[in-house]
């Protein structure tokens, strides 16, 4: 177990590491700079700024100044949002793309989880009918339809809830627009997962001893039926980390997203490597956890 | 008796008239009751038999048809704005309705083919743009899957076939870029690859109009997707390879050859098929998604994506511009999933549970 743990955590800090070297260089193959996007300044302003910023020495040199702040925890300052650390600024975005992503990934997992097992357990009823005609609908529409479409219907068409995200309850459209995909994904996940527990061995074996239904499900069923939609939590935090980008843009809330695409569309390059790490580390560190965890719940399955 | 005996000796003592001709009824029993099958004709039967895949299947090749043939003979083309038709008037034409321009050709007793959806805010016809977009859609999704299965079959044979310490290299590398954040480095290379095509020396030439978003999503996909697949095809031709079958074959003299054409190509194309159906609609969400953020296919030529990101100004006043790509992107994605379901039922249902 733990062999495993320090396997995969090397391999973790290798992608990284990766991640690190291939953004760095992308985002400097591409020709325009940080100080010419809003207006042309003059070439010794220009000069000026880039020496300022170290942008003038060459490109190795620059990787690997960068990388040695990196292993140091400093990230800099952003370029485009003047005198800002980056770290300041991400923690600006968390504020909210957490807040939001903490309750959507809740959201699905509650949700799914619950009329996943419902279904099955009223198979072929036709409440599993209609959750699986809605789930089937449901993951094929992508985020940023379900965001608009909740927009015009909530906004304009019947004008019960707040549309941006900084009025009172204006959290309530950006989440169920985000967590859609993953709550459908879930049920799908747990129904057939606990179909095929439902029908073990081991289940009959419980009725037999005498077991009552509720303790069959609740003690035997959904602890093993876990185990699929544990592995799905890794995707699902890296589709609500990305899904979130635009669902932010279209309820006007200041999130990660905004920064990301902010720092792209500015060429910002610090606060575009800072916000590339911050969402690649989180995202590498859930996959981790949940191939953990899914060996604390399912004892059989066997770590590589 | 006993004289008799010991002349047939080595006979088998059989007695002919102890057996009796069997009956018509009995030889029928005998009969075979149907065809022997194959591997594809059993799926095939299986796969019509499923209702949902079929009317998904007949859905798709409608679109298809829509998208690819349309165009050729559509009095419309995407590109044609009002300012080149010369009439201010053709901007935000409502479904049906005529420009000034239009009105005046129709009262000298001329015919104008109609705007079924109206224009947009060029004064392009909309069902033009449509159209359009769901081909450029539909390619985005058939390319993406042809790059993924190339790289992933050729990638994941090799792994599985060498073993040893080539195998675990070739899968620590799938490791690493399998949890690489994907959408992540897609904005990210869209937007390099976009400066990089429209100001570099690739500008004006065929690839500039293809478009830095759906170049970089090729790429990504030809970089970052195919690892799924290089799995999943490393998985079968690893198990395939220990399957009694092949030992059988083997046993019975066949050669390495006759092994992969017989037995390692038919047992894992069809999860290979499988999986690259399924890749279709994932990457037409991608595609969607990029446009929707303004990186993906460049202007003027629309993709569903592009056109919903469009009409997003337009909500309150004509929702249906958003309406109509949101519901084809809905069309298309949801009866690919149900037909690649229903392929997966019905050729490979070990694979059920497998394929997350």
């Amino acid at each position: 177990m733990l062999g495993y743990i320090v396997k995969r955590l090397i391999l973790s800090v290798v992608t990284i590491f990766i991640i690190i070297t291939v953004t760095f260089f992308m985002m400097h193959a591409v020709p325009s700079s940080p100080f010419n996007k809003p207006k042309a300044i003059t070439p010794a302003v220009f000069a000026a700024l880039e020496a300022k910023y170290g942008l003038d020495k060459p490109l190795g040199e620059q990787y690997l100044v960068y990388l040695g702040n990196v292993l140091q925890l400093d990230f800099g300052t952003s370029i485009y949002f003047r005198g800002r650390s980056v770290i300041s600024l991400i923690f600006d975005g968390l504020k909210v793309s957490g807040v939001l992503g903490l309750w959507a990934a809740g959201f699905a997992l509650v949700v799914g989880m619950v009329l996943g097992s419902v279904a099955a357990l009223k198979r072929d009823s036709w409440l599993d009918r209609v959750i699986l005609v809605i789930t089937t609908a449901a993951t094929s529409l992508p985020s940023f339809v379900v965001a608009v479409l909740l927009l015009w219907t909530f906004g304009v068409w019947w004008p019960i809830l707040p549309t941006r995200g900084d009025q009172p309850g204006g959290y309530i459209l950006p989440i169920i627009a985000l967590a859609l995909y993953p709550t459908a994904y879930v049920t799908r996940l747990m129904r057939s997962s606990m179909l095929d527990v439902l029908g073990q061995d081991y289940i009959r074996t419980a009725y037999a001893k005498g077991v009552k239904r509720p303790g069959v499900v609740f003690k035997h069923a959904l602890k093993n039926a876990l185990t699929p939609v544990i592995s799905y939590a890794g995707p699902m935090i890296a589709y609500i980390v990305t899904g979130s980008f635009v669902v932010e843009m279209i309820f006007s809330m200041g999130g990660l997203g905004k920064y990301f695409v902010a720092s792209i569309q500015n060429s910002d390059y610090t606060l575009i490597m800072g916000t590339t790490i911050f969402l690649s580390i989180i995202m590498i560190a859930m996959n981790l956890i949940c191939d953990i965890l899914y060996t604390v719940v399912d004892k059989r399955v066997e770590l590589a | 008796m006993a004289d008799e005996r010991k002349k047939k000796h080595f006979t088998m003592h059989v007695d002919l008239s102890m057996f009796e001709p069997a009956t018509d009824d009995e030889k029928r029993q005998q009969d075979i009751m149907r065809p022997s099958t194959s591997f594809f004709k059993d799926g095939m039967r299986k796969l019509k038999k499923d209702k949902i895949a079929m009317i998904c299947l007949v859905i798709i090749a409608l679109i298809a048809i829509i998208a690819f043939v349309v165009p050729s003979f559509y009095p419309y083309d995407y590109e044609t704005t009002s300012a080149s038709r010369n009439s201010i008037s053709s901007k935000f034409l409502q479904p049906f309705e005529y420009s000034e321009k239009e009105q005046a050709v129709i009262a000298e007793g001329g015919s104008v083919f109609p705007h079924i959806l109206g224009t947009d805010d060029l004064g392009r016809d909309y069902a033009a743009r449509v159209i359009y977009g769901t081909r450029i859609s539909l390619l985005v999704g058939i390319i993406a899957a042809v790059i993924v299965v190339i790289i992933g079959v050729i990638y994941g044979s090799i792994s599985g076939f060498l073993g040893g310490k080539v195998d675990l290299v070739m899968m620590r590398i799938v490791d690493i870029i399998y949890s690489m954040p994907d959408l992540l480095i897609i904005i990210l290379l869209s937007v390099a690859m976009k400066d990089i095509i429209t100001n570099g020396p690739l500008a004006n030439t065929a690839v500039a109009t293809l478009g830095a978003g759906l170049l970089s999503i090729f790429i990504v996909f030809g970089m970052l997707y195919w690892v799924s697949m290089a799995r999943l095809v490393r998985g079968q031709v690893l198990s395939i390879k220990q399957q009694e079958f092949v030992l059988a074959a083997r046993s019975t003299g066949a050669k390495t050859g006759h092994i992969i054409r017989k037995h390692m190509i038919p047992n894992s194309i069809s999860v290979i098929f499988i999986s690259a159906a399924l890749q279709v609609p994932s990457a037409i969400f991608t595609e969607s998604y990029l446009s929707f953020l303004g990186l993906g296919v460049s202007i003027p030529v629309p993709s569903l994506g592009s056109l919903a990101a469009g009409a997003r100004g337009q909500l309150t006043v004509r929702p249906y511009l958003l309406i109509i790509p949101a519901i084809a992107i809905f069309l298309i994605i949801l009866s690919l999933n149900l037909f690649g379901n229903g392929l997966r039922d019905a050729f490979d249902p070990k694979l059920k549970e497998a394929a997350k």
